[in-house]
């Protein structure tokens, strides 16, 4: 079957110029706010779900949930250090004892304050993130006062930047450099020596211990599980959150989190089965780092939500708009409909040329809505993470993937808005649309 | 036929086309209208809670540093405190983590409660009647709780129920019996749910820290110089503390989800654009459907000004009901929306929230004046046409 020259519908969105262009961007609004809100997702989602190695294992206090909330003590530490599966350099374990402080910081420019996490780390705890780099000046002293600071924090908020002096604990402490740690978690943070925040902060435990596994196999839960290494267990109604595999080691009940897609390695995996072998009653958990910052996307920020929400509702109005377009357009040319129907056109044909028509429409905002978009890439902003109850700064990210789905977005709009006026051309009465003037 | 017969005529010749246009402008109205309520609901939230006349004291770089015990005694005798209770957050999971799950829980002392925060009133959960002598019966079981109304109902709790709440702050898992509830008025927060800090410090093992003192003073113009004696008397100490009113703390808590000013700014801008383009192309449509008709009208002995008039009334009367639609809808749907919202991190923050009559009076005018605007250049362009031509064109 022959169809509708497709020249017929782009001459006449040519010759309706002026409703085409107000139709197009009506559409284009709405798919620029679409993009935007994936932008975000997107930006937020790289910043959790990015950082971490599989092979990277983070200690804490059970139920913690994150390290601001967790303590390990100094005695527990030790033991974690000296568990088998921990990588070695010489003699000495590749773990780093981590504290957490959070400091409530003005924003640059009004806005408010927010919470900043301030972690005390050590010489091997920067060896453990190697997407961590010094763009400006040196990593803190041992036994100093002196923090590098995250170069999105240094932007945003006050205090922050390189020589300035940041009143935490009793004494001010100097930003000795800026550090770039690329889209991750860790970017958000401001990093100093362990010991001495521990110290300032009178803290006698850690808030967690990081280690780095021994060289193994990595593979993802799922094929551990195929492997037979793992078993998964029943997830019942009781479970923390359904995305995550509740995979239960050998054959007693304790249970490990891991999501199921994300990659771990062997000896991670046996670490993760530790925390009973150092305490009695388990009052640790042991997660990978891929894990541990994946779950904080649960808990995560509500603006996403919100985003669809906006999108959502904007899309409604913009299909609207749509209808009344294509309905103009097609009662102008009842005529012309009955014409083609009248040379032999069947009534799928008009149907699918209007349709095609309304969606090119559509296709035109679409792209117009996604390139605006690209306005808002690479802006950087942030929200608090619930779970750390700390700021978490990210990047909106307008990757092709979000202006693919952007450009879907409209051509659906067009579909949606011109499937009601398509049916409706294709049942013009041949006879009396010929008749009329 | 009068002007208003015209116009009535002229809205409902093309039925499809007005509903097509009123359902998008409502749906833009409806959007604009549920920002701006949830951002005046954010900004009025901290001053709700009748937050003007107590304080918090609570460490200076952050809610989550530990005070030491003794710091409560010293704030007692403070001049002009009246009263003041110790705080200690638990961050307990009731169930399951999940933010419908959630609610604040506070470790207090019974016996400071009520002279720091007087309009909790204790209440019988089941008659709702004032019931003292519950709270006397909370004060003298360690391991009670005193829940808000709110939460006794949403849970379907009852007095006497145990409560079992993991920490995600501390080791510890504790139970809890509920032997009170109360009832802080309409808008004011009825959704915490308190316990003996002693209970929770036992537990612990008592490392004698709490997290924070609420304090109330003699009235609320003796609060700046509280604030200052507090502080003062903790500078320079291992511990230093910041004070500051609970309508402060509140306020800082909400613009920790963002700049949400600017982001509702420039949605607003984004749908007001949307809702000019949609009715430019409406009147840009109506107008060039009557070209031939205007032009008639025009021979006849209309004056322009009196066409311009028809015509742009039109678009107003567009704007009107498209914008009245909207916040129809919104305020219908605002209890849907809480709902809605309840189940995410923020939904505490948006209990009670409504689309309230401000927003219309500030919305509708909006709706009006972008349909008019929308309006004003095809309208002019159809009657400055020469008649000779209109005429012509419509053949």
């Amino acid at each position: 079957m022959l169809g509708i020259p497709l020249k017929y519908n782009l001459r006449h969105l040519v010759v309706r110029w002026v409703a085409t262009v107000m139709t197009a961007l009506g559409i284009a609004l709405p798919t620029g706010v679409f993009c935007a809100v994936l932008a975000l997702n997107k930006g937020l989602e790289t910043a959790l779900k990015q950082t971490g190695r599989p092979d990277t294992v983070v200690f804490l206090r059970k139920n913690a949930l994150s390290e601001t909330n967790s303590s390990v003590s100094r005695e527990d530490a030790t033991k974690i250090e000296a568990l088998s599966d921990v990588a070695r350099e010489g003699d000495r374990s590749v773990a780093s004892r981590e504290v957490i402080v959070l400091l409530n910081l003005p924003r640059i420019g009004g806005g408010g304050n927010s919470n900043v996490a301030i972690r005390g780390t050590t010489a091997r705890g920067r060896a453990l993130r190697p997407e961590v780099q010094l763009v400006e000046g040196q990593w803190p002293g041992d036994g100093l006062s002196e923090v590098v600071v995250a170069r999105g924090i240094a932007n945003r908020f006050e205090n922050c930047q390189l020589g300035s002096r940041l009143p935490l604990g009793k004494r001010d402490w100097r930003v000795v450099g800026i550090f770039d740690a690329g889209a991750t978690a860790y970017g958000s943070e401001i990093w100093g020596d362990a010991e001495t925040l521990a110290g300032a902060f009178l803290r006698d435990a850690w808030s967690a211990v990081w280690v780095k596994a021994k060289p193994s196999e990595v593979k993802s839960a799922e094929q551990w599980i195929a492997a037979g290494k793992l078993k998964p267990s029943m997830t019942g109604p009781d479970e923390p959150a359904e995305e995550l595999l509740q995979v239960k080691e050998d054959d007693d009940m304790k249970s490990l989190n891991l999501v199921e897609e994300s990659l771990v390695s062997e000896s991670a995996l046996e670490l993760l089965k530790a925390p009973k072998k150092i305490t009695e009653i388990a009052t640790l958990e042991a997660m990978t780092e891929v894990d541990y910052f994946r779950k904080q996307t649960e808990l995560g920020s509500p603006i996403a939500g919100i985003g669809s929400f906006i999108a959502l509702v904007m899309a409604v109005g913009a299909a609207f708009a749509v209808m009344n377009t294509m309905y103009a357009a097609i009662a102008s040319r009842s005529r012309e409909i009955a014409v083609l129907r009248a040379i032999g056109y069947p009534r799928r044909a008009v149907m699918a040329s209007f349709l095609v028509e309304s969606v090119i429409l559509a296709l035109v905002g679409g792209l117009l809505g996604a390139l605006a978009s690209l306005a808002v890439n690479g802006i950087s902003t942030g929200t608090t993470n619930f779970a750390t109850f700390s700021e978490l700064t990210f990047a909106f990210r307008v990757t092709p993937e979000v202006l693919g789905k952007g450009c879907m977005f409209g051509g659906f709009l067009g579909v949606l808005g011109g499937l009601l006026p398509a049916y409706r051309a294709s049942r013009t009465p041949i006879l009396q649309a010929m008749r009329a003037i | 036929m009068n002007l208003a017969g015209l116009l009535v005529r002229n809205l409902t010749r093309n039925r499809r086309r007005t509903m097509l246009t009123l359902l998008s402008l409502a749906s833009s109205v409806f959007l604009v209208a549920n920002l701006e309520a949830a951002l005046i609901h954010l900004e009025r939230l901290p001053r709700r809670v009748g937050g003007e006349e107590r304080l918090i004291v609570h460490g200076k770089a952050s809610l989550r540093d530990r005070l030491p015990r003794s710091y409560l005694d010293r704030i007692r005798n403070v001049p002009e405190v009246t009263a003041a209770v110790p705080l200690m957050w638990f961050g307990g999971i009731y169930k399951r983590l999940a933010p419908e799950n959630r609610f604040a829980q506070y470790g207090i002392e019974a016996a400071s409660l009520r002279a720091v925060i007087p309009e909790l009133e204790p209440i019988d959960p089941a008659t709702r009647s004032a019931a003292p002598q519950l709270f006397e019966e909370f004060a003298a079981d360690r391991s009670g709780a005193l829940a808000g109304i709110e939460l006794f109902e949403k849970f379907g709790w009852k007095l006497g129920d145990r409560i079992m709440l993991s920490s995600i702050l501390y080791p510890v898992d504790l139970g809890f019996t509920l032997r009170c509830s109360y009832d802080a008025g309409s808008g004011m927060d009825s959704r915490a749910f308190y316990f003996h800090w002693e209970y929770l410090e036992e537990s612990l093992g008592n490392p004698g820290f709490v997290n924070g003192v609420m304090v109330r003073g003699e009235s609320p113009q003796a609060l700046p110089d509280i604030i200052d004696r507090i502080d003062g008397m903790f500078a320079n100490s291992a511990t230093e503390t910041h004070t500051e009113t609970e309508t402060a703390l509140r306020a800082g808590f909400i613009q920790m989800l963002g700049n949400l000013q600017f982001l509702v700014n420039a949605i607003g801008t984004a749908v007001g654009f949307a809702m000019l383009m949609v009715s430019a192309n409406t009147m840009a449509m109506a107008a060039r459907e009557r070209t031939s008709e205007i032009a008639v009208m025009k021979a006849i002995g209309f004056a322009p000004s009196k066409l311009l008039q028809l015509l742009l009334s039109e678009a107003a009367v567009l704007g009107f009901l498209g914008s009245l639609l909207g916040m129809l809808c919104a305020a219908g749907l605002a209890p849907l929306m809480e709902l809605m919202l309840a189940h995410t991190n923020v939904g505490p923050l948006f209990a009670g929230y409504r689309v309230g009559a401000e927003i219309a009076l500030m919305l509708i005018p909006a709706g009006i004046a972008i349909a008019l605007l929308a309006a004003i250049l095809p309208v002019w362009n159809v009657i400055r046409r020469p008649i000779l031509t209109a005429i012509a064109h419509g053949v």
